[in-house]
């Protein structure tokens, strides 16, 4: 019962001075929007290239080959792909982009058979899929690339020397498959002068097999072909197509480390200065006979709770950010798309929470050690 | 006895000096009374207000309040005995900025075990002692100084402890503020039996208490 009292008195002490408290919150608001937006993207950094027992899917490429304009295999290699032991289903993909280079809001098109669409379980969310398989230049688009450009059904996309009519918007179970227009194998081929032509191969295998014992046949299948091929799990892949994109992310590793810094020596820093501010108060309350633990409690939780306010107020920030911002870093034809998730959101929050509360140990120790006569003389 | 200083000193060290405020000094005080400590300034009184409140600890000898040894206790226990038996008064009220009269009253309450129902009984009968009840939702810098002293003594008493020291209670007031601080002094000794210290310069306050002792360079030379 004493301890919450205490802590009540400490929230009153802070909130009466909440101009103060404010100006440390905004700080360590500043400081956890950093830190949110760097962990958002190392965490989708690591799903996307992190490989689990359960993932079944592998990329036919070809070899030694980083870019999709340079990646040029015959849609033939279909047929001898599937007849490899372990494989599932294939799905021949053309992929042509505005910008092969590293940038943000690349607009990437997806050339696949009409037929592939409802293996992708995308939910459609405005439009008509019938419409997709109806008209030739019809494109299925996702949802973040429809908001990024502002995109409705009926308008047209033009990039990268393609037009298409966007048929439907659609959501999808992973974040990536929402930045990229679908459209028909043959038009895209068409359109780019390369009919029988595809980028790449998606392959899912089947259950019990292994990934890299069915990778290898497919690459020993396709070994006499007239294009030698590399096939990776696909995550694989993407850490080796996008490893520009890893090196980025990975440096900012060490602005997040500046962001914990950051508020740590904000927080310590503004109850330091209160600490020393409230000397004679805190003589005043020893005085009254609250013992040297009672005014660390009461420091200890001032600095929990700009610790808290302040990762709050920096990771709502950070969500709207990256929610309505819909920020997705590609390269090479591989998207990264930055999606926050609850979990990444807490573990800020309780990052901020007990560098809020590291930061207020020495401040409560200095507060508790001062003698009390010694501070009711001192000038302030 | 209710407080007994056996051969008490205080000593410390300012730079190469050393100064020695308080020097085998006895006396003894007993329950119910009170007492004013006068004396030049650099005599003593409140180094010794400070060791009976026992925010401050002797270099040597025996120092006994309320039937305990204050000198044993360790910082943390001081603390625990403070919140039971002193009521602390000081010349410049040293009430919290930021905190109503009555949060400021409630102060002491929080270390003890009470139920929000009991604290706000007993604050609002401390307010109600010193006449203040309607300015219990002021901020101190809405007070006047003899408003801001009483609230400061509803503040001591309001735990209930049964020692009240005084620093220059009324050295920052105006004679009339003075007056009503030290009848209200008197009548907690009166009415509550509470046992009062007093540091004062002032003769006319001294004349209140029952006991006037004088103090100079560290030692008792009168005891009226």
């Amino acid at each position: 019962m004493i301890t919450l009292n205490i802590l009540k008195l400490s929230a009153r002490l802070t909130w009466r001075r909440r101009f103060g408290a404010m100006l440390t919150c905004i700080g360590v608001a500043s400081g956890a929007f950093l830190m949110t937006v760097i962990e958002t993207m190392q965490g989708t950094l690591t799903e996307a290239t992190s490989l689990k027992p359960e993932d079944r899917k592998l990329v036919v490429y070809r070899e030694n080959r980083f870019c999709p304009f340079a990646s040029r295999l015959p849609d033939a290699y279909t047929a001898r792909i599937a007849r490899v032991e372990g494989v599932a289903q294939v799905i021949p993909v053309r992929v042509i982009v505005n910008n092969c280079g590293t940038s943000l809001g690349v607009i990437t098109f997806r050339g696949l058979p009409a037929e592939a669409l409802p293996g992708l379980k995308l939910k459609l969310i405005e439009g008509s899929l019938e419409a997709f398989g109806q008209r030739g230049d019809s494109a299925v688009v996702g949802q973040r690339l429809a908001q990024r450009y502002g995109l409705k059904v009926g308008q047209s996309l033009d990039a990268a020397g393609i037009r298409v009519s966007v048929a439907a918007i659609v959501s999808a179970d992973e974040a990536k498959n929402e930045d990229v227009a679908y459209v028909k194998l043959d038009f895209l081929q068409q359109s780019t002068r390369s009919l029988g032509i595809v980028t790449q191969f998606d392959v899912l295998v089947k259950e019990g097999f292994d990934l890299k014992v069915v990778a290898q046949a497919i690459d020993t299948e396709l070994h006499g072909g007239q294009e030698p091929t590399q096939t990776r799990p696909e995550k694989v892949f993407v850490a080796q197509m996008a490893r520009r994109l890893v090196e980025l992310i990975e440096f900012t590793r060490w602005v997040g480390l500046a962001a914990v810094a950051a508020v740590l020596a904000i927080v310590a820093n503004a109850l330091m200065i209160e600490v020393r501010g409230r000397v004679k108060l805190n003589a005043v309350l020893m005085t009254l006979g609250y013992q040297p633990g009672h005014i660390r409690l009461i420091v200890l939780a001032e600095g929990l709770a700009l610790g808290l306010f302040g990762g709050l107020f920096g990771l709502i920030a950070a969500w709207l950010f990256l929610h309505f911002g819909r920020f997705s870093l590609s390269t090479d034809g591989v998207t990264l798309a930055f999606q926050t998730s609850p979990q990444r959101l807490f573990l800020v929050c309780g990052i901020c929470s007990l560098l809020g509360l590291l930061a207020a140990v020495f401040p409560a120790m200095v507060a508790a050690r001062q003698s009390i006569v010694a501070s009711l003389s001192a000038e302030r | 006895m209710f407080i007994t200083c056996q051969n008490i000193t205080k000593s410390f060290k300012k730079g190469d000096q050393i100064i020695t405020p308080l020097q085998a000094l006895t006396l003894d005080l007993e329950k119910g009374s009170f007492t004013a400590l006068m004396g030049p300034s650099g005599s003593g009184k409140t180094t010794l207000l400070n060791l009976l409140a026992g925010i401050d600890s002797p270099s040597s000898g025996r120092l006994e309040v309320a039937g305990t040894d204050i000198t044993r206790l360790s910082r943390s226990q001081l603390g625990a005995w403070r919140a039971q038996n002193i009521g602390y008064i000081f010349q410049l009220y040293h009430l919290v900025p930021v905190l109503t009269a009555y949060e400021n009253v409630e102060l002491p309450l929080l270390l003890q075990p009470l139920s929000a129902a009991e604290r706000h009984k007993r604050v609002c009968t401390a307010l109600d002692l010193v006449a203040l009840s309607d300015r219990a939702e002021h901020f101190p810098r809405q007070l006047s100084g003899g408003q801001e002293q009483r609230v400061a003594i509803a503040r001591a008493i309001v735990a209930d402890p049964p020692l009240l020291v005084a620093d220059e209670p009324t050295g920052d007031l105006d004679a009339a503020s003075a007056k009503a601080i030290l009848q209200l002094l008197r009548q907690l000794v009166n009415d509550l039996g509470k046992t009062i210290v007093m540091v004062t310069h002032d003769a006319k306050a001294a004349a209140v208490a029952d006991r006037i002792l004088h103090l100079e360079k560290g030692q008792l030379v009168s005891d009226i």
